[in-house]
Parts: C-alpha cells; structure tokens; sequence
C-alpha cells in the first residue's frame, strides 16, 4: 500500500513538473514589446537621480555612474511616461491600459490610479509647485488633478484653449500649445492672460524669452514667437557609425536623419536623432559645436535638470548618459 | 502512531526534495520533440537575446509601438482594422514591415518600413487589382504600379509634382 502511494504521488510530482514547464512558454498577449528600452526618464533630485519606466512596466532609478537599475516598481502594464513628486515621494506612471498610477517611490505599490476618459497619455507631469498633475490622452481631452487633494480631478472651464498642456507655473498660469497659436491662460480667474501666433509643426520646448523649437523630420526650426520669425533651421548634418569590429573607427554618411526631440538649456540647444547621436548647438546662431555620439540606439528622450546644469538622454536599447551641462 | 508520524514526515521530505530538485531543473535541457506534430496558436514570438520581439506571427497582431507622438507609446494606426500575418522588428524593437491580411477589406500586404515610414507596399485587393508603390520619406518622391480589369497604370511623383507616365496607351 505505501509503495502505492508512493508511485501515485511520485506520478503526480512528475506532471506538476511537466505542466509547470510547459504553462512556461505561453504569454498571455501578443504586445511587441521592447523590454529593455525606456520610454521616458525624468529627475528625482537637482542631479545625478533619475527615475526611467519601459514598455514592461519595469520603474527604476539609474544614478549617474551606477551601471545598474536599482528597481522601484513593476507594474502589469506598458509605462510611457513618468513624473516624480518630491515632497510626497510619489510617481506618476502614464500607462497603457490603467491611466495614471500614482505610485509611492519608496514602496513600490500603487496608491491609486486616475482614469483617461479614452486611449492613453504619452507625457504627464507636475505643475512647477507640484501642486498639480496634468496629463492629455490621445484624443485629446485634457486632465487636471489637484495632488493635495488626493488626486481629486479638476473640471476645466468649456473655454479652455485646446492643445497640449506643456506647464503650469507657480502662478497658477497654464501654458498651452497647439501648431498655430500658444496661450497662457490664468487658472485663477479662468481667462486668457496672453496668446501669442506661432508656427510649430511638432512642439519640442520653449524657453523664458519666448523661443520655440518645433520639429519637422529631420529639420528642428528655432522660432522666436515675439518677432514671429524663424531665427534657424537645424538638421544633423551626417549619420555617424561605429566600426563592428573596431568601435574606435568611425564613419559618416551624408544622411541628415529624423529628429525625436529638441530642447534648451542656458545659451545651448540640444537634437537628439534616431541616427544614435545627440547635437549640441549654439543657442543664438544655430552653429554647430558638438556631437555626442556615446548611444548606441535611438536616442529618443532628452531631459534637462533643474538649474541646467546637467541633461541626461536616454535610448531604445536602455542606454542612459548623464552631461554636464557647461 | 510513531510510523504515522515517520510516515507523514517521509512524506513531507520528500515533497520538499521534490521541490528542490524542481527548482534546479533547467529550461533549456529539456528537448521537446515536435517533428509529428501540427501546432494549433493564436500567435508565435520570437526574441532576439535581449528580450527584445523581432518577429511575431500571429492572429491579431500588436499595434506598433511608434506612433505620430514619436517612440514611447502605441501608435493606434491599425485602430479597428486587424491585421494578421507575420511582422518583422529591428533591433530597438520597432516595426519594420510585414506580411498581412486585413480583417476589413481583405487586403493582402507586404510592406517594408523604414524608422519613420512605410517605404514599399505591395497591395493584392480582394476583387482582383494590385498595386506596388514606393515611396520617399516625404512621400514627396513615390512611383507607383497598378492594374485593375479596367486599367493599368504607372504614376511617378517626384519632388510633389505628378509625372504621368503610359496614360492613355492603346
């Protein structure tokens, strides 16, 4: 009898080890996801500390010269953009399919999530007071949530200009942009403050002295929306290319390639490209004065910290660099 | 009730030995012999070594991750109108072509892409026309060749102006 019972259990150990090995293989949706890209990479201090989020939900810190991710977060779903809290020590992680969670940077776990009326968001961020988190979906509809609030969502006015929120400063001014036409509209009293033409095919950032750079391709315009002039155009002027076999030498190819974003930082400006390399120019003629061509995938986010002293990229393979910005 | 005891924890370690060696076993040294079989699947991935999904075969397939809002989120392209085929990724995981059929016209494709668009399409349309175009990043170079029972063409963009070629041959 307990030969018997042995047999039968061995029996059963033996398919719960087959079944576990097979029900391995199987992924319950097909998403074509890179997992080692980041998506989006946004400061957690003055430096050095970055938070970054992938397409397999995976929230990290990279600090500068720790070649590792320290893991924050793991959540069951693609993160396409983050934005960090530094008083309440929370996350916000834009989301594929759960909107956006908050979630709390020393624990890892979701505090709440704020829901999209449709699609997703691609960019969320706090006010300049961190007083408010703001987010689009890809239809547009624009979200305001008080943060000190718990979250509580803001009706917007039915006159609130469309576009894309970019910033709410701590005056409680909205700046929101569209291709043809910025306008700062004053939260306090729900009014225009000041609407200024502009012509933007794809906004990429603006400056304090009312400088806007726009993408087109592989064209980034530097357009001043005070004099509504075009002051430059700027295109990356080759595709530079490491030797497979020997990284140190190097080949250019006259191939000016698509931009993925732009932005300023003091008297400089900064294109990043899917030709792998950053470019950094001179703010007031358009010259160019530097390559950076450290990536090794598409570099397709730039953020600079706060007081500009340092922007760190990141790319489609999990590349980070930290700059020092001069 | 001393050999129940025994007998429970014989039964016990070996629950517990069973579990240690199943935590050594390895993935990869199990060798699954499918050559007389017919595999049955909604879909099949194939990674490269980082993880990254390089070709996927499979019924519906994924939207792609770049969309006009640049990489970072889905693109929403195909929205209500599923494709199946097979799609092919490079190696920062972005689509890069496929071969398709479409749920809604019933289309069949083959397409190449390069980082920012669709470079070459040939086009099968269920009622019997066809159609190859090629065309520049712009879309402001194209060259495109088609048939239908009624006619056929080649029509030649370049830089935006249209160059009809062989229109109205007898």
């Amino acid at each position: 009898m307990k030969m018997k019972n042995n047999t039968m259990l061995f029996a059963v150990l033996f398919l719960f080890t087959i079944s576990g090995k097979a029900q391995d293989i199987f992924i319950p949706k097909m998403t074509n996801i890179n997992p080692v890209s980041y998506t989006d990479v946004t400061y957690i201090g003055s430096k050095d500390t970055v938070l970054v989020g992938t397409y397999s939900g995976r929230i990290a810190k990279r600090i500068k010269g720790n070649p590792k991710e320290i893991p924050v977060a793991k959540i069951q779903d693609e993160v396409f953009s983050l934005a960090y809290h530094p008083k309440r020590k929370e996350i916000a992680a834009a989301t594929l399919e759960h909107g956006i969670l908050i979630i709390n940077a020393v624990t890892g776990k979701t505090i709440k999530s704020l829901p999209l009326k449709t699609t997703w968001s691609i960019a969320v961020f706090f006010s300049e007071d961190c007083k408010y988190l703001v987010t689009q979906d890809q239809k547009g509809n624009q979200y305001i949530w008080d943060a000190s609030k718990n979250y509580q969502v803001l009706p917007l006015p039915a006159d609130f200009p469309k576009g894309t929120i970019i910033a709410i400063n701590t005056q409680n001014i909205a700046t929101v942009v569209s291709p043809n036409k910025v306008t700062y509209w004053d939260r306090n009293n729900n009014t225009v403050q000041k609407e200024v033409t502009v012509d933007l095919k794809k906004f990429a950032d603006m400056d304090t002295e009312g400088n806007f750079l726009s993408l087109n391709y592989n064209e980034c315009t530097k357009y001043n929306s005070n004099s509504h002039t075009v002051a430059f155009k700027v295109k990356h002027p080759n595709w530079i290319t490491h030797d497979v076999e020997d990284y140190s030498k190097v080949y250019e190819d006259n191939y000016s390639m698509n931009l993925t974003t732009a932005k300023f930082a003091r008297n400089k400006m900064y294109t990043a490209s899917i030709d792998r390399s950053i470019r950094v120019w001179d703010k007031a003629t358009g010259e160019l004065l530097k390559t950076l061509s450290d990536h090794k995938a598409t570099v397709h986010k730039l953020r600079i910290a706060k007081g500009e002293k340092q922007m760190v990229s990141i790319d489609l393979k999990g590349g980070i660099f930290f700059w020092d910005l001069d | 009730m001393k050999s129940k005891i025994f007998y429970a924890l014989s039964i016990g370690n070996l629950l517990a030995f069973s579990f240690y060696l199943f935590s050594f076993t390895n993935k990869t040294t199990t060798t699954l012999d499918f050559q007389d079989k017919i595999i049955k699947v909604r879909g099949v991935v194939i990674v490269d070594s980082l993880g990254i999904e390089r070709v996927i075969m499979g019924s519906h397939l994924p939207e792609p991750n770049f969309g006009k809002n640049g990489y970072g989120s889905r693109a929403n392209s195909r929205g209500k109108n599923g494709v199946s085929g097979v799609m092919l990724y490079d190696a920062e995981g972005q689509e890069r072509g496929g071969y398709v059929t479409d749920d809604n016209f019933g289309n069949a494709f083959l397409t190449l892409d390069s980082k920012t668009s669709m470079q070459l399409l040939l086009l099968s349309e269920p009622q019997g026309a066809a159609s190859v175009i090629l065309n520049s990043a712009d879309r402001k170079n194209v060259v495109t060749l088609s048939t239908n029972d009624e006619d056929a063409g080649i029509k030649v963009k370049k830089n935006d102006k249209n160059i009809p070629l062989y229109e109205n041959e007898k």
